[in-house]
């Protein structure tokens, strides 16, 4: 029982910024290799293909831009709330770093989690392993 | 943990490509605000604070964190501008322009090679000169929208809410219930269709009416020329509902609840429970909003110099934050407590028809009084104050307009006579028009007259607007002076006393038909808590929020630094003169040594003016002044004060000026 539960996860990852994606799916990647898990990343430019995305795949967490054009991080986090087949999924919130009112506003409308970019490995990794690994049995917690 | 992630050749390449995207997004959206600075287009506001947010956080990311600092600079200057703390002036778009011209510099130097280049610190003292320049604009009360909508909204959505119904504008919500397999394209074609019709402010979800579909809502504030029914249509499947009846003519009828099409559980519920206040525990509201401005202004002082010293930069970032906090909820209180004064016109009105039903039976007139628009609101004093005015214009229309039922039949009219008054907000203005079917007035005859009586003197064209003539003294076409009319007290003086109120008059009329008179007022009447002085027989006022202190005047805290009189104000000296021969007033004749000076300050500057005696310190409802006062610049109006008489209101940032430009001025003598 002390095993973690080594299946393959599915995060999704919204960012208008190609560089930002980049890095989120780096320090993604760091991640799984630190802690030997298997991590599917998909990316989606904009809310709208997020919200096309979230449906397809039985995401288990999503890291999204709050600062995005048309359909914002906070307008994207709000629909995934108000949708009951989603209403569990983690989701983080992630903005510029010092914007202590954008982590306000994110977990107002429903976020789990916030990161400040630029973000170190360890904070990274600790949010994540909050939020991916919870399913862990309570005395390796 | 470095907090600079390795950054490859082709990383730094997409993140000069993603910089120079976004600069120049910036720089387009900039070039599109120019000359509007009144009512800033929010939407490319809005673009221009998010390109720089994300320069700021890609910057951040790569770990360029000069760059980082100064786009942070710049966007905390925009997004007070777009949370409407600072209005977006000439000087402060320049400041935007100016960050913007340095944050390129700085990416040009990274595309060169150059490692991490430091400017921070000449930016933000660039910025922070603009903005406190800029005046800080009010942000009136979110009005009631639908509980679970409020509740989700983001400050800045919330704040667009309260600048649309500050601007009388409408705002609808769009509902949107879409198949999973085509949202895209018809959230996209609804979003696009708000835009157009106005300001989107807000995407929200809906309630789907399965799971396999798509459900949105879309706040929007409608600009003054959309229409709902073109909107719905043009959204497609769709439904929109008003929340808030803006003042355009698009809107059926304005201030009228928006009936739904099918009562469902989407639709919005705008409160229209009543209650009744009395208008003491209304001032008691607005005097606290008013301490509530003082303690701010002090607060903010007293934080302005404890963080000018402050050497831990994010412990003032985050104080300056909670203050601009604090600012806003304190600037959204004035307005939401001086609205509680607005009242249904119609208690007005009632009071008029009974007047007219009176003037009616006395003079012998058959007529009716019929109103239209008896809910629109308008401020309690004002309400108050029109009521002689009015009465004044429906005796005129019986007494004068509409004929005695025998001339009338003769005339081939019906025996009983209309006058007909109709109310209706347009923009911040109430319009209210009387319309009688009487015998009309013939412009040419008007212009006869006045000639006659020497109104119009011989050297005088004739006016452009024959009506005008009307509300000059000592005019009067009646040829009978009845008990009710033409007795002296004329049509002048409610041109006057509508004046007084900030309110104007128009008369059309066509002979043999009928009357109309025009009248337009402000919807509220701003009361302004105000420091009253004296100067000679003159009294000022000065509003408190400007006023830091006054003292006893005493020859020994005066001193002549550069030539210039400065009052010492513990460790600094502040230009000091006389207000009298600041307004050119010297001539005046003195009852009294001068006993009192005021130290005033408009946020950038202080200043200190001698005056004969401070009288005290009132609510003063503010009236523009007449065109025939001659202007002065440091003069924004009249009020009067307890005990009926006048005081000239003076603008602090005009009077500072001044004070400044003739301290100058002494120092170059």
């Amino acid at each position: 029982m002390t095993t973690p539960v080594r299946t393959r996860r599915h995060v999704l990852v919204v960012d208008d910024s190609g560089p930002a994606r980049l890095l989120i799916r780096q320090a993604l990647d760091g991640w799984a290799r630190r802690t030997g898990q298997k991590l599917e990343i998909v990316e989606a430019e904009n809310g709208f293909e997020a919200l096309r995305e979230l449906p397809r795949t039985s995401f288990d967490l999503v890291l999204t831009d709050v600062n995005m054009p048309t359909l914002s991080g906070l307008e994207l986090i709000r629909m995934i709330r108000a949708r009951p087949e989603q209403r569990g999924l983690p989701v983080v919130a992630i903005s510029t770093e010092r914007d202590a009112e954008d982590a306000v506003r994110a977990r107002t409308a429903g976020a789990d989690g916030y990161l400040g970019k630029p973000f170190d490995t360890e904070t990274f990794d600790r949010l994540v392993d909050q939020l991916l690994l919870q399913v862990r049995a309570p005395e390796e917690a | 943990m470095s907090r600079r992630p390795a950054s490859g050749a082709s990383f730094s390449k997409e993140f000069l490509a993603e910089a120079e995207m976004l600069l120049e997004e910036a720089g387009t959206c900039i070039d599109g605000l120019d000359g509007e600075s009144d009512d800033p287009n929010p939407a490319k506001v809005n673009a221009l604070f998010r390109a720089v947010h994300s320069l700021k956080g890609v910057s951040g990311m790569v770990g360029l964190a000069g760059i980082a600092e100064a786009a942070h600079d710049l966007e905390t200057l925009l997004d007070d501008v777009r949370m409407g703390r600072v209005v977006p002036t000439p000087a402060a778009l320049a400041a935007v322009r100016e960050g913007l011209t340095a944050l390129s510099t700085l990416v040009a130097r990274v595309a060169a090679g150059e490692e991490a280049p430091v400017l921070a610190e000449r930016l933000r003292t660039r910025l922070e000169a603009a903005l406190v320049t800029a005046p800080v604009a009010p942000v009136a009360a979110v009005p009631v929208l639908p509980a679970d909508l409020e509740a989700s909204l983001s400050d800045y959505e919330r704040h667009r809410v309260g600048e649309a119904a500050r601007r009388w504008k409408g705002l609808v919500l769009i509902d949107l219930d879409l198949d999973f397999d085509a949202f895209d394209t018809g959230l996209r074609t609804a979003m696009a269709e708000a835009s157009a019709a106005g300001e989107l402010i807000g995407t929200f979800p809906g309630t789907a009416t399965d799971p396999s579909r798509m459900a949105f809502r879309l706040l929007v504030a409608l600009s003054p020329e959309a229409s709902v029914p073109e909107l719905q249509e043009k959204c497609g499947a769709c439904r929109v509902s008003v929340v808030l009846a803006g003042a355009p003519a698009a809107l059926p009828s304005p201030r009228a609840p928006a009936p739904p099409e099918t009562p469902g559980e989407a639709v919005p519920q705008v409160a229209r429970g009543v209650v009744r206040v009395p208008l003491e525990k209304v001032a008691a509201l607005v005097d606290l909003a008013g301490d509530l401005a003082l303690t701010r202004g002090a607060l903010g002082r007293a934080l302005r110099r404890a963080l000018a010293g402050a050497p831990d930069r994010s412990a003032r970032y985050e104080a300056q934050r909670a203050f601009s906090q604090l600012d806003r909820l304190v600037s959204a209180l004035g307005p939401t407590a001086l609205s509680l004064r607005l009242v249904p016109v119609e208690t007005l009105t009632s009071r008029l028809g009974r007047a007219f039903a009176r003037t009616a039976a006395a003079l012998g007139k058959e007529a009716d009084f019929d109103v239209h628009g008896v809910e629109t609101e308008i401020d309690k004093v004002l309400a108050d104050e029109l009521a002689d005015p009015l009465l004044h214009i429906v005796r005129n229309a019986l007494d004068h307009g509409i004929e005695s039922p025998d001339s009338r039949v003769a005339a081939g009219k019906p025996r009983r006579g209309r006058v007909s008054m109709m109310v209706a907000p347009r923009g911040r203005e109430v319009v209210l028009t009387f319309s009688d079917d009487g015998r009309g007035i013939d412009g040419a005859s008007i212009v006869r007259r006045a000639r006659e009586t020497g109104i119009l003197s011989a050297g005088e064209p004739d006016p452009r607007d024959a009506f005008s003539l009307l509300f000059r003294p000592g005019f009067s076409t009646a040829e009978t002076v009845t008990e009710f009319s033409g007795r002296g007290v004329g049509l002048d003086v409610v041109g006057e006393n509508l004046a007084r109120l900030g309110g104007r008059v128009r008369v059309r009329s066509t002979p043999g038909k009928g009357t109309t008179f025009e009248v337009l007022v402000p919807m509220t009447l701003v009361l302004l808590e105000s420091l009253v002085v004296r100067v000679g027989d003159l009294r000022f006022a000065l509003p408190v929020e400007n006023v830091l202190r006054t003292l006893p005047s005493r020859p020994e805290d005066a001193l002549l630094v550069d030539g210039t009189f400065c009052l010492r104000e513990g460790d600094r000296a502040l230009p000091l003169a006389r207000l009298d021969v600041l307004l050119g007033l010297a001539g005046q004749a003195r009852r009294a040594l001068p006993e009192s000076v005021v130290v005033a300050e408009d946020g950038e500057r202080a200043a200190a003016f001698v005056v004969d005696s401070v009288e005290g310190v009132w609510d003063l409802l503010v009236k523009p002044l007449a065109d025939s006062v001659p202007r002065h610049r440091e003069i924004s109006g009249a009020a009067e004060v307890p005990g009926g008489e006048v005081a000239l209101v003076l603008d602090s940032g005009a009077l500072l000026s001044r004070i400044y430009a003739s301290a100058a001025s002494g120092r170059a003598a």
